[in-house]
Protein backbone atom coordinates (compact mmCIF):
# COMPACT_ATOMS: atom_id res chain seq x y z
CA UNK A 1 0.00 0.00 0.00
CA UNK A 2 2.89 2.39 0.68
CA UNK A 3 3.78 2.27 -3.03
CA UNK A 4 0.18 2.95 -4.08
CA UNK A 5 0.02 5.91 -1.77
CA UNK A 6 3.29 7.24 -3.17
CA UNK A 7 1.69 7.16 -6.63
CA UNK A 8 -1.40 8.80 -5.26
CA UNK A 9 0.74 11.53 -3.74
CA UNK A 10 2.34 12.18 -7.11
CA UNK A 11 -1.10 12.28 -8.76
CA UNK A 12 -2.43 14.72 -6.18
CA UNK A 13 0.66 16.93 -6.56
CA UNK A 14 -0.11 17.27 -10.27
CA UNK A 15 -3.87 17.73 -9.97
CA UNK A 16 -4.20 19.56 -6.67
CA UNK A 17 -2.25 21.44 -4.10
CA UNK A 18 -0.03 18.65 -2.74
CA UNK A 19 -1.06 19.48 0.81
CA UNK A 20 -4.61 18.42 0.02
CA UNK A 21 -4.18 15.21 1.94
CA UNK A 22 -1.59 13.98 4.36
CA UNK A 23 -0.37 10.70 2.88
CA UNK A 24 1.42 9.63 6.04
CA UNK A 25 -1.80 10.04 7.95
CA UNK A 26 -3.75 8.10 5.31
CA UNK A 27 -1.23 5.28 5.46
CA UNK A 28 -1.67 5.02 9.21
CA UNK A 29 -5.46 5.26 9.03
CA UNK A 30 -5.74 2.56 6.35
CA UNK A 31 -3.52 0.25 8.41
CA UNK A 32 -2.03 -1.30 5.31
CA UNK A 33 -5.30 -3.09 4.72
CA UNK A 34 -6.78 -2.68 1.21
CA UNK A 35 -10.20 -3.97 2.17
CA UNK A 36 -10.42 -1.65 5.14
CA UNK A 37 -9.19 1.30 3.05
CA UNK A 38 -11.98 0.50 0.57
CA UNK A 39 -14.57 0.42 3.36
CA UNK A 40 -13.36 3.75 4.73
CA UNK A 41 -13.47 5.38 1.31
CA UNK A 42 -16.95 4.04 0.61
CA UNK A 43 -18.11 5.41 3.96
CA UNK A 44 -16.48 8.76 3.17
CA UNK A 45 -18.18 8.82 -0.23
CA UNK A 46 -21.61 8.24 1.32
CA UNK A 47 -21.05 10.72 4.15
CA UNK A 48 -19.72 13.54 1.97
CA UNK A 49 -22.38 13.01 -0.72
CA UNK A 50 -25.07 13.34 1.98
CA UNK A 51 -23.39 16.46 3.33
CA UNK A 52 -23.31 18.05 -0.13
CA UNK A 53 -27.03 17.39 -0.52
CA UNK A 54 -27.82 18.79 2.91
CA UNK A 55 -25.60 21.82 2.38
CA UNK A 56 -27.71 22.56 -0.67
CA UNK A 57 -30.91 22.34 1.40
CA UNK A 58 -29.51 24.25 4.35
CA UNK A 59 -28.02 26.83 2.04
CA UNK A 60 -31.52 27.80 1.06
CA UNK A 61 -32.87 27.69 4.61
CA UNK A 62 -29.68 28.85 6.34
CA UNK A 63 -30.58 26.84 9.40
CA UNK A 64 -27.51 27.48 11.59
CA UNK A 65 -27.82 24.43 13.84
CA UNK A 66 -28.29 22.02 10.93
CA UNK A 67 -25.44 23.71 9.03
CA UNK A 68 -23.24 23.33 12.09
CA UNK A 69 -23.82 19.57 12.16
CA UNK A 70 -22.98 19.28 8.44
CA UNK A 71 -19.82 21.35 8.75
CA UNK A 72 -18.73 19.44 11.83
CA UNK A 73 -19.30 16.14 10.10
CA UNK A 74 -17.43 17.28 7.00
CA UNK A 75 -14.49 18.49 9.08
CA UNK A 76 -14.36 15.22 10.97
CA UNK A 77 -14.43 13.21 7.73
CA UNK A 78 -11.81 15.43 6.09
CA UNK A 79 -9.56 15.18 9.15
CA UNK A 80 -9.84 11.37 9.21
CA UNK A 81 -8.62 11.27 5.62
CA UNK A 82 -5.72 13.60 6.34
CA UNK A 83 -7.23 16.60 4.54
CA UNK A 84 -5.80 18.97 7.07
CA UNK A 85 -6.02 22.15 5.00
CA UNK A 86 -9.72 21.69 4.46
CA UNK A 87 -10.18 20.84 8.10
CA UNK A 88 -8.65 24.22 9.00
CA UNK A 89 -11.17 26.16 6.90
CA UNK A 90 -14.03 24.02 8.16
CA UNK A 91 -12.99 24.59 11.76
CA UNK A 92 -13.27 28.36 11.17
CA UNK A 93 -16.74 27.88 9.71
CA UNK A 94 -17.74 25.61 12.57
CA UNK A 95 -16.70 28.26 15.09
CA UNK A 96 -18.65 30.88 13.20
CA UNK A 97 -21.79 28.73 13.27
CA UNK A 98 -21.27 27.78 16.89
CA UNK A 99 -21.15 31.49 17.81
CA UNK A 100 -24.24 32.11 15.68
CA UNK A 101 -22.44 34.57 13.44
CA UNK A 102 -24.09 35.25 10.10
CA UNK A 103 -23.17 32.95 7.22
CA UNK A 104 -22.75 34.78 3.94
CA UNK A 105 -23.56 33.50 0.47
CA UNK A 106 -19.84 33.41 -0.21
CA UNK A 107 -19.29 31.25 2.92
CA UNK A 108 -21.93 28.86 1.60
CA UNK A 109 -20.26 28.81 -1.80
CA UNK A 110 -16.88 28.04 -0.23
CA UNK A 111 -18.39 25.33 1.92
CA UNK A 112 -19.97 23.60 -1.04
CA UNK A 113 -16.76 23.91 -3.03
CA UNK A 114 -14.72 22.38 -0.21
CA UNK A 115 -17.23 19.54 0.17
CA UNK A 116 -17.13 18.80 -3.56
CA UNK A 117 -13.33 18.92 -3.52
CA UNK A 118 -13.27 16.48 -0.59
CA UNK A 119 -15.51 14.12 -2.56
CA UNK A 120 -13.29 14.40 -5.64
CA UNK A 121 -10.23 13.56 -3.54
CA UNK A 122 -12.02 10.57 -2.01
CA UNK A 123 -12.90 9.30 -5.50
CA UNK A 124 -9.32 9.90 -6.65
CA UNK A 125 -7.84 8.02 -3.72
CA UNK A 126 -10.17 5.10 -4.36
CA UNK A 127 -9.38 5.06 -8.09
CA UNK A 128 -5.66 5.17 -7.45
CA UNK A 129 -5.79 2.42 -4.90
CA UNK A 130 -7.91 0.23 -7.22
CA UNK A 131 -5.66 0.89 -10.21
CA UNK A 132 -2.57 -0.13 -8.34
CA UNK A 133 -3.85 -3.30 -6.71
CA UNK B 1 -12.23 -11.67 30.70
CA UNK B 2 -12.89 -9.08 28.01
CA UNK B 3 -13.70 -5.49 28.94
CA UNK B 4 -16.97 -4.35 27.39
CA UNK B 5 -16.77 -1.17 25.33
CA UNK B 6 -19.39 1.41 24.43
CA UNK B 7 -18.38 3.66 21.55
CA UNK B 8 -20.32 6.91 21.27
CA UNK B 9 -19.54 8.42 17.88
CA UNK B 10 -21.80 9.87 15.21
CA UNK B 11 -19.10 10.13 12.55
CA UNK B 12 -19.17 6.98 10.43
CA UNK B 13 -15.51 7.11 9.42
CA UNK B 14 -14.21 7.77 12.87
CA UNK B 15 -16.41 4.97 14.26
CA UNK B 16 -15.09 2.53 11.64
CA UNK B 17 -11.54 3.52 12.50
CA UNK B 18 -12.04 2.89 16.21
CA UNK B 19 -13.87 -0.39 15.55
CA UNK B 20 -11.03 -1.60 13.33
CA UNK B 21 -8.38 -0.55 15.84
CA UNK B 22 -10.24 -2.32 18.64
CA UNK B 23 -10.10 -5.58 16.69
CA UNK B 24 -6.37 -5.69 17.42
CA UNK B 25 -7.03 -5.92 21.15
CA UNK B 26 -8.63 -9.18 22.29
CA UNK B 27 -8.83 -7.77 25.83
CA UNK B 28 -11.66 -5.47 24.69
CA UNK B 29 -15.04 -6.27 23.18
CA UNK B 30 -17.04 -3.58 21.42
CA UNK B 31 -20.62 -4.11 22.58
CA UNK B 32 -22.36 -1.15 21.00
CA UNK B 33 -21.76 1.91 18.86
CA UNK B 34 -24.16 4.74 19.72
CA UNK B 35 -24.58 7.54 17.20
CA UNK B 36 -26.28 10.00 19.53
CA UNK B 37 -26.65 10.84 23.22
CA UNK B 38 -30.19 9.45 23.14
CA UNK B 39 -28.95 6.15 21.73
CA UNK B 40 -26.15 5.96 24.35
CA UNK B 41 -28.51 6.75 27.24
CA UNK B 42 -30.92 4.04 26.08
CA UNK B 43 -28.04 1.54 25.97
CA UNK B 44 -26.86 2.54 29.45
CA UNK B 45 -30.32 1.83 30.85
CA UNK B 46 -29.57 -1.90 30.59
CA UNK B 47 -25.80 -2.17 30.28
CA UNK B 48 -22.78 -1.25 32.36
CA UNK B 49 -19.78 -0.92 30.02
CA UNK B 50 -16.26 -0.98 31.40
CA UNK B 51 -14.86 1.42 28.82
CA UNK B 52 -16.66 4.31 27.14
CA UNK B 53 -15.04 5.95 24.11
CA UNK B 54 -16.89 9.21 23.90
CA UNK B 55 -17.11 11.74 21.09
CA UNK B 56 -17.97 15.25 22.28
CA UNK B 57 -19.76 16.86 19.36
CA UNK B 58 -22.91 14.78 18.92
CA UNK B 59 -26.02 15.70 16.94
CA UNK B 60 -28.17 16.02 20.07
CA UNK B 61 -25.69 17.53 22.52
CA UNK B 62 -22.24 17.32 24.05
CA UNK B 63 -20.76 13.94 24.96
CA UNK B 64 -20.05 15.23 28.49
CA UNK B 65 -23.82 15.20 29.10
CA UNK B 66 -23.57 11.41 29.21
CA UNK B 67 -21.44 11.46 32.37
CA UNK B 68 -24.36 11.50 34.84
CA UNK B 69 -25.75 8.35 33.22
CA UNK B 70 -22.59 6.31 33.73
CA UNK B 71 -22.65 3.79 36.52
CA UNK B 72 -20.21 1.06 37.48
CA UNK B 73 -17.13 3.29 37.28
CA UNK B 74 -16.24 2.83 33.60
CA UNK B 75 -13.05 4.28 32.17
CA UNK B 76 -13.87 7.15 29.84
CA UNK B 77 -11.74 8.06 26.84
CA UNK B 78 -12.72 11.30 25.16
CA UNK B 79 -12.53 11.37 21.39
CA UNK B 80 -12.71 14.70 19.56
CA UNK B 81 -11.25 16.82 16.82
CA UNK B 82 -11.23 19.85 19.06
CA UNK B 83 -8.25 20.05 21.42
CA UNK B 84 -9.90 22.80 23.44
CA UNK B 85 -11.98 20.11 25.15
CA UNK B 86 -8.91 18.43 26.67
CA UNK B 87 -9.07 20.26 29.99
CA UNK B 88 -12.83 19.73 30.36
CA UNK B 89 -12.33 16.05 29.52
CA UNK B 90 -9.86 15.51 32.35
CA UNK B 91 -12.01 17.63 34.65
CA UNK B 92 -14.81 15.11 34.00
CA UNK B 93 -12.50 12.27 35.00
CA UNK B 94 -11.54 11.01 31.52
CA UNK B 95 -8.57 8.65 31.58
CA UNK B 96 -7.32 9.74 28.15
CA UNK B 97 -8.01 12.18 25.35
CA UNK B 98 -7.77 11.06 21.72
CA UNK B 99 -7.59 13.62 18.96
CA UNK B 100 -9.19 12.61 15.67
CA UNK B 101 -8.15 11.00 13.48
CA UNK B 102 -6.87 8.35 15.81
CA UNK B 103 -3.72 6.64 14.60
CA UNK B 104 -3.01 2.99 15.54
CA UNK B 105 0.08 3.83 17.66
CA UNK B 106 -1.87 6.44 19.64
CA UNK B 107 -4.83 4.09 20.09
CA UNK B 108 -2.53 1.30 21.24
CA UNK B 109 -0.91 3.62 23.79
CA UNK B 110 -4.35 4.56 25.09
CA UNK B 111 -5.53 0.96 25.54
CA UNK B 112 -2.22 -0.04 27.13
CA UNK B 113 -2.67 2.79 29.60
CA UNK B 114 -6.13 1.46 30.47
CA UNK B 115 -4.87 -2.10 30.85
CA UNK B 116 -2.07 -0.92 33.13
CA UNK B 117 -4.57 1.14 35.11
CA UNK B 118 -6.89 -1.85 35.51
CA UNK B 119 -4.00 -3.99 36.70
CA UNK B 120 -2.81 -1.46 39.28
CA UNK B 121 -6.17 -0.37 40.63
CA UNK B 122 -7.35 -2.13 43.77
CA UNK B 123 -10.78 -3.68 43.49
CA UNK B 124 -12.22 -1.30 46.11
CA UNK B 125 -12.16 1.59 43.62
CA UNK B 126 -14.45 -0.35 41.31
CA UNK B 127 -17.45 0.52 43.45
CA UNK B 128 -20.39 1.56 41.31
CA UNK B 129 -21.18 5.25 41.38
CA UNK B 130 -23.28 7.81 39.63
CA UNK B 131 -22.95 11.48 38.83
CA UNK B 132 -25.85 13.66 39.86
CA UNK B 133 -26.42 17.36 39.35
CA UNK B 134 -26.25 19.32 42.59
CA UNK B 135 -26.62 23.06 42.02
CA UNK B 136 -24.31 24.03 39.19
CA UNK B 137 -22.06 21.00 39.28
CA UNK B 138 -22.20 17.26 38.93
CA UNK B 139 -21.16 15.37 42.03
CA UNK B 140 -20.08 11.76 42.26
CA UNK B 141 -21.96 9.56 44.68
CA UNK B 142 -20.92 5.99 45.47
CA UNK B 143 -24.08 3.94 45.16
CA UNK B 144 -23.31 1.75 48.18
CA UNK B 145 -23.27 4.90 50.34
CA UNK B 146 -26.88 5.79 49.55
CA UNK B 147 -29.20 4.79 52.42
CA UNK B 148 -32.37 6.29 51.02
CA UNK B 149 -33.61 9.06 48.73
CA UNK B 150 -36.37 11.48 49.63
CA UNK B 151 -38.37 13.63 47.21
CA UNK B 152 -38.21 17.30 48.21
CA UNK B 153 -40.30 19.39 45.82
CA UNK B 154 -38.65 19.21 42.41
CA UNK B 155 -35.46 17.82 43.96
CA UNK B 156 -34.32 14.64 45.63
CA UNK B 157 -32.35 14.52 48.86
CA UNK B 158 -29.91 11.62 48.97
CA UNK B 159 -29.27 10.47 52.52
CA UNK B 160 -25.83 8.92 52.70
CA UNK B 161 -23.80 6.96 55.23
CA UNK B 162 -22.20 9.05 57.98
CA UNK B 163 -25.30 11.30 58.28
CA UNK B 164 -24.31 13.13 55.10
CA UNK B 165 -26.87 14.27 52.55
CA UNK B 166 -26.92 15.95 49.15
CA UNK B 167 -29.78 17.71 47.38
CA UNK B 168 -29.80 16.77 43.70
CA UNK B 169 -31.66 17.88 40.62
CA UNK B 170 -33.32 14.64 39.47
CA UNK B 171 -36.77 13.12 39.74
CA UNK B 172 -37.31 10.14 42.03
CA UNK B 173 -38.42 8.14 39.02
CA UNK B 174 -35.24 8.85 37.02
CA UNK B 175 -33.11 8.11 40.04
CA UNK B 176 -34.85 4.76 40.55
CA UNK B 177 -34.31 3.77 36.92
CA UNK B 178 -30.58 4.33 37.41
CA UNK B 179 -30.06 2.58 40.75
CA UNK B 180 -32.80 -0.06 40.88
CA UNK B 181 -30.37 -2.73 39.68
CA UNK B 182 -28.28 -2.15 42.83
CA UNK B 183 -31.11 -3.37 45.13
CA UNK B 184 -33.05 -0.18 45.60
CA UNK B 185 -36.84 -0.06 45.79
CA UNK B 186 -39.50 2.60 46.05
CA UNK B 187 -41.53 2.18 49.24
CA UNK B 188 -43.49 5.43 49.23
CA UNK B 189 -44.29 8.05 46.60
CA UNK B 190 -41.55 10.18 48.21
CA UNK B 191 -38.99 7.54 49.18
CA UNK B 192 -36.58 5.08 47.60
CA UNK B 193 -34.56 2.89 49.94
CA UNK B 194 -31.50 0.68 49.72
CA UNK B 195 -32.61 -2.84 50.63
CA UNK B 196 -29.07 -3.59 51.80
CA UNK B 197 -29.35 -0.99 54.57
CA UNK B 198 -32.69 -2.01 56.10
CA UNK B 199 -32.46 -2.78 59.82
CA UNK B 200 -36.07 -3.86 60.29
CA UNK B 201 -39.57 -3.56 58.84
CA UNK B 202 -42.80 -3.27 60.80
CA UNK B 203 -46.22 -1.61 60.55
CA UNK B 204 -44.68 1.79 61.21
CA UNK B 205 -42.33 1.52 58.29
CA UNK B 206 -38.75 0.63 57.43
CA UNK B 207 -36.11 1.35 60.03
CA UNK B 208 -32.70 2.40 58.76
CA UNK B 209 -30.45 3.43 61.64
CA UNK B 210 -32.31 6.12 63.57
CA UNK B 211 -34.67 6.89 60.70
CA UNK B 212 -38.07 5.34 60.07
CA UNK B 213 -39.13 5.52 56.41
CA UNK B 214 -42.90 5.36 55.84
CA UNK B 215 -44.18 2.64 53.51
CA UNK B 216 -47.04 3.64 51.21
CA UNK B 217 -50.10 1.38 51.02
CA UNK B 218 -49.62 0.64 47.34
CA UNK B 219 -45.94 -0.24 47.86
CA UNK B 220 -46.47 -2.63 50.80
CA UNK B 221 -47.21 -5.81 48.77
CA UNK B 222 -44.21 -5.10 46.53
CA UNK B 223 -41.90 -4.59 49.54
CA UNK B 224 -43.19 -7.74 51.20
CA UNK B 225 -42.45 -9.71 48.04
CA UNK B 226 -38.93 -8.28 47.90
CA UNK B 227 -38.26 -9.14 51.54
CA UNK B 228 -39.41 -12.71 51.10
Amino acid sequence: MAEQLEKLYAWIAVNYNQDITNIDMLQQVFMDDDAFAGEMLDAADITISQIIRKLGDDGQNRDASSLYIQVHSLRSTAATLGMENMAGFLQEMELKLKNKLPVSASDMGNLQQVARQALTVVHAIREQLKRNT
Amino acid sequence: MKSSVLLVEDDLLSAKLIERNLQNFPEFQLEHTAISLKDAIAYLDNHVPELVILDIELPDGKGFELMPYLTGNPKVVVLTGDESYAFTAFEHGAIDFLKKPVTPPRFKACLEKIMAFNKNTPATSDKPFLFVKAGFKYVRVNIDEILYAEAVGDYVKLHLKGKKSVLVNISLRDLLSRIEKYSFAQVHRSYIISLAHIDSVDDEGVTMGEQIIPVGKTYKPFLNRLLQ
